[in-house]
């Protein structure tokens, strides 16, 4: 039997968690953009003399030292400059050391065993769960799970996400490695090509993010029902149990907010990395939340900001990447019958009846009872 | 296996397809490095 693969919309469909889960993710997303690093600079503190164009530094007596002016530039404040580009007011920023210290040290450190830790999870779970398999067997009777709009737009926000990960990766880590195997022309070759790719596929993947926000949004907002799968931990660590799902279960929807969540957030400060001064709303968000009495800095210049997205976009994708790690085995390696969903888009009757009862319900009007029981 | 993956490979050209369109723009919305940096280029 092939079903029609279009989910009806029930009216009565529990939704009640839709606004407070809107609110806190936006209230979630506010909070995420605080930073408790950097140092905050107060272009008020600043001698008298730095901020009065054409006058004198230290005024006609000198009474204003040198050092204190120095010690201003070196916190990266930014003077006032006749061209037009405003950048070159400020000279020295010291904060740059320390975001990079930040970057080279902490965030390599921990991302790289945040991924290593990944990996031993997936296998020690392989190895104490297997491969999840269908309980009743494969019946060889299909229904349509995802279409082919649908699973292109899958495709062309996966295939871009794997661009996107290998390359940053090889910006993030490719230099502890690639060279002793390469050598450094290679490296710098692989890395040179590598940014490019990089800009230029993010353009592919925001436009499958939107698309398929605008697919399946409707289809991943919480209910009750993903309480009872959360409860049970979706089955996926004891045999013969199967919660109830609609089209998509608790984990599932999870990862579809965190790839739109996290995809927002890489896109956003992507853009600011490609165009680093002409795209600033880091600086008003901030500015926005410190007003909120959130946060520790107030203004923050265009450089800052950059800086604060380079390592914002290193530490999301680091956590992105992790998280889309265990979708892929789940969907691939760790389950029977899943990766056709995106295949061919028709998915075993049996496993649609054991992962997703109550859409299988939905497509066919009847009631399912687990094949297995 | 082509058939069945038809959609895999039409997201993948999707991809490519956008990529370079992307760069197309960007690389003529963006002066070069040496027109930039010559001394009879006004910066505004």
């Amino acid at each position: 039997m092939t079903g029609s693969g279009k989910i009806s919309m029930k009216s009565d469909r529990r939704t009640f968690m839709r606004p407070l889960f809107i609110v806190a993710g936006f209230i979630v997303f506010i909070l995420m953009l605080q930073p408790s690093f950097a140092k905050d600079l107060d272009n008020s503190g600043a001698p008298q003399a730095l901020g009065t164009g054409g006058q004198v530094p230290g005024n006609w007596s000198g009474n204003v030292g040198d050092a204190e002016i120095w010690r201003q530039i070196r916190r990266g404040v930014q003077g006032k400059v006749s061209i037009p580009d405003k950048k070159a007011g400020t000279l020295v920023q010291s904060d740059g050391d320390g975001m990079r210290s930040i970057r080279n040290g902490y965030v390599t450190e921990y991302g790289l065993w945040l991924l290593a830790g990944m990996f031993v999870i997936l296998v020690l779970f392989y190895g104490f769960r297997g491969k999840i398999m269908v309980d009743a067997g494969l019946s060889g009777n299909t229904i349509e799970r995802f279409n082919v709009l649908e699973r292109f737009v899958h495709w062309l926000t996966a295939s871009s996400f794997i661009v996107l990960a290998l390359t940053g990766l090889n910006v993030m880590f490719g230099r502890y490695l690639l060279p002793a195997l390469i050598g450094k022309d290679g490296f710098a070759t692989i890395t040179q090509l590598g940014k490019l790719a990089h800009n230029y596929v993010a353009f592919a993947f925001m436009v499958g993010l939107i698309l398929m926000f605008l697919m399946w949004v409707r289809d991943n907002f919480p209910s009750r029902i993903d309480l009872e799968w959360i409860a049970q931990a979706g089955g996926l660590f004891s045999k013969g149990k199967h919660p109830p799902s609609e089209r998509f279960n608790a984990g599932q929807k999870l990862i579809f907010w965190t790839v739109i969540s996290g995809g927002i957030s890489m896109s956003l400060t992507g853009l600011i990395l490609i165009f680093p001064f002409a795209l600033t709303p880091l600086g008003e968000i901030v500015g926005l939340a410190w007003n909120f009495g959130i946060g520790t800095m107030g203004e923050i210049t265009a450089l800052q900001a950059s800086q604060i997205a380079l390592l914002w976009h290193g530490i999301v994708g680091l956590v992105f990447i992790a998280i889309i790690i265990a979708h892929i085995y789940i969907g691939s390696v760790g389950m029977e019958g899943a990766i056709e969903a995106v295949g061919t888009g028709q998915v075993d009757l049996n496993w649609a009846k054991e992962h997703h009862n109550l859409w299988v319900e939905e497509q066919t009007g009847e009631k399912v009872h687990h094949p297995a029981e | 296996m082509g058939e069945a993956w038809k959609s895999f490979w039409m997201g993948s050209i999707a991809m490519v397809i956008i990529a370079i369109v992307a760069g197309v723009v960007l690389t003529s919305a963006n002066p070069d490095v040496s027109e930039t940096f010559k001394s009879s280029s006004v910066r505004l």
